[in-house]
């Protein structure tokens, strides 16, 4: 969907024509769920908080200013709708509810010298990069899933999360650097 | 270029947010540098481990499906409109508003009058650091004093030189004063509304081993924000201790805190302090917001402060420097 056809269906939708809603829902939905497969990494997780996402921009579009793309404006609901599903997951956890992410592996694995990535394929290294962004503070976590999973830029970035671009810079440098020192005996040059 | 700032670029580059000339110097370093040439290989296979874990597409249907149950879930909601009935009293009090936003709006141009002298003060403080490159002053232009503060932070994480030298406080008088440590603090303007000056202290107590405390003295923090507190080791060797404190100013006047401790030592050592407290604030009077271990050993974390921006740290009192 071009930008003026996406332009025309908000205002349509403003202006009270709930059906403009479900053509944006349509065209959005596959990425928006794309971004909470990696937020949540689970795919029923996902598809609650999609659609969490969508109820909320329903509630909400009418407010939507159009400074930034849309895409933009529904991945940043979809990292903060996903740092509020951790907090309330952290909160059960700590209470003891369900049980903690398992801990990065301690077996050694991957520590031969020669080759960082012995044994570990691709799924077992998204796993652990999972488990590091895991470990990771919030607001670095999210400007990183934004930037890195929204493909959005820095100043879209700052726009959504209201904050300076530098900001989004920092957090986004900061939290690959702490993946790195985590990861670093897995990761092949 | 230094190692420091081409990490910087490095994480910039992989998102595509680099300039022509940042990328000359950025590819001119890593030639000549092993090291970042390094770091430069083993972050671009964590972001290209990171971009292939790609979800499969959705099918038509599955997307098809989920757009049907949207449907049926926001049939039931409305989107946020004004019904009719209500558009006299919102034209009222949008009436009103805009009398109070006028109001504001006179505060609004002194706090970015402020803030650009908070900047150019700022400015030549840094211009006093020995040795100290020029820092990107364009990087603190900021059009409110609640964003100064943010990248004040920011800028202190950033440029390690300067950890722990620079200094943004409020004296008595409600005045923002800023500097390096040692020298004479500079008044620069009014403390923000929602300041909150706060006092944090670690206090260890190993049997055998006596008390020992290791103390943040004073620090001025923006309600609602998150800040970086570190407390260095009292001895060489001794590692520092850095927590992220993040406290509000709530409606009854007392302020919430939370606190958790980042381990630098190893930063992926999961500690379970994450410790929420609601503090009166009273000056002189530490809080105990968490405390954890045994008999034996035995640590506290106290916060306290002040319920409105108060006086300087004693020594800053006394001898006029920050």
């Amino acid at each position: 969907m071009d930008e003026l056809t996406e332009r025309q269906l908000i205002k349509r939708f403003k202006r009270g024509d709930t059906a403009a809603f479900d053509t944006l829902m349509t065209d959005h939905y596959d990425k928006v769920y794309a971004l909470a497969c990696r937020t949540t990494g689970s795919e029923d997780e996902a598809h609650a908080l999609a659609q969490d996402v969508f109820v909320q921009a329903y509630q909400s579009l009418g407010g939507f200013d159009g400074r930034s793309r849309l895409a933009t404006w529904l991945y940043s609901i979809t990292v903060n709708k996903g740092i509020d599903r951790r907090r309330a997951a952290a909160a059960q956890r700590k209470l003891g509810i369900v049980p903690g992410l398992p801990d990065l592996p301690s077996d050694g694995r991957g520590r031969s010298g020669e080759d960082p990535t012995v044994g570990l394929d691709a799924e077992e290294l998204g796993e652990m990069i999972a488990r590091a962004m895991a470990r990771i503070p919030e607001d670095q976590r999210a400007t990183l899933e934004l930037v890195t999973h929204g493909q959005v830029s820095y100043v879209d970035a700052a726009r959504a999360l209201d904050c300076s671009k530098q900001t989004v810079a920092w957090r986004v440098w900061n939290a690959r650097r702490l993946l790195r020192e985590m990861l670093q005996d897995y990761l092949k040059p | 270029m230094n190692c420091e700032e081409t990490s910087k670029l490095i994480s910039q580059s992989l998102d595509l947010e680099l300039n022509e000339s940042e990328k000359t110097a950025l590819r001119e370093h890593l030639a000549g540098c092993p090291g970042c040439a390094e770091q430069e290989r083993r972050l671009r296979a964590l972001h290209a481990a990171m971009t292939a874990r790609r979800p499969a597409a959705l099918p038509a249907e599955r997307v098809e499906s989920a757009v049907a149950e949207l449907r049926r879930r926001v049939a039931r909601e409305r989107p946020r409109q004004v019904e009719m009935r209500f558009r006299v009293v919102a034209l009222a009090a949008m009436l009103m508003m805009a009398a109070g936003i006028i109001w504001l709006a006179r505060d609004l141009v002194a706090a970015r009058a402020r803030a650009a002298g908070l900047s150019g003060q700022l400015a030549q403080a840094l211009a006093k650091v020995p040795g100290a490159k020029t820092p990107p002053i364009s990087a603190i232009m900021a059009p409110s004093e609640k964003v100064i503060a943010e990248q004040v932070q920011t800028f202190c994480a950033t440029y390690d030189y300067l950890d722990g030298s620079l200094r943004w406080m409020v004296s008595d008088d409600g005045e923002v004063q800023l500097g390096l440590s040692g020298s004479p603090a500079t008044k620069t303007g009014s403390a923000p509304r929602d300041a909150l000056v706060l006092n944090f202290q670690y206090l260890e107590r190993a049997s055998g081993k006596g008390v020992r405390t290791l103390s943040k003295p004073q620090f001025v923090m923006i309600s609602g924000e998150e800040v970086s507190v570190r407390l260095k080791g009292d001895a060489d060797g001794e590692p520092i201790y850095r927590y992220r404190v993040r406290a509000e100013r709530l409606v009854d006047g007392q302020v919430r805190a939370e606190v958790s401790f980042v381990n630098e030592a190893c930063p992926s050592a999961e500690v379970d302090t994450t410790l929420n407290a609601k503090v009166q604030l009273v000056p002189g009077k530490p809080v105990l917001v968490g405390a954890s271990g045994d008999e034996a050993h035995r640590w506290e974390l106290y916060l306290w402060g002040a319920s409105r921006p108060a006086v300087n740290s004693s020594a800053a009192a006394e001898t006029g420097r920050l």
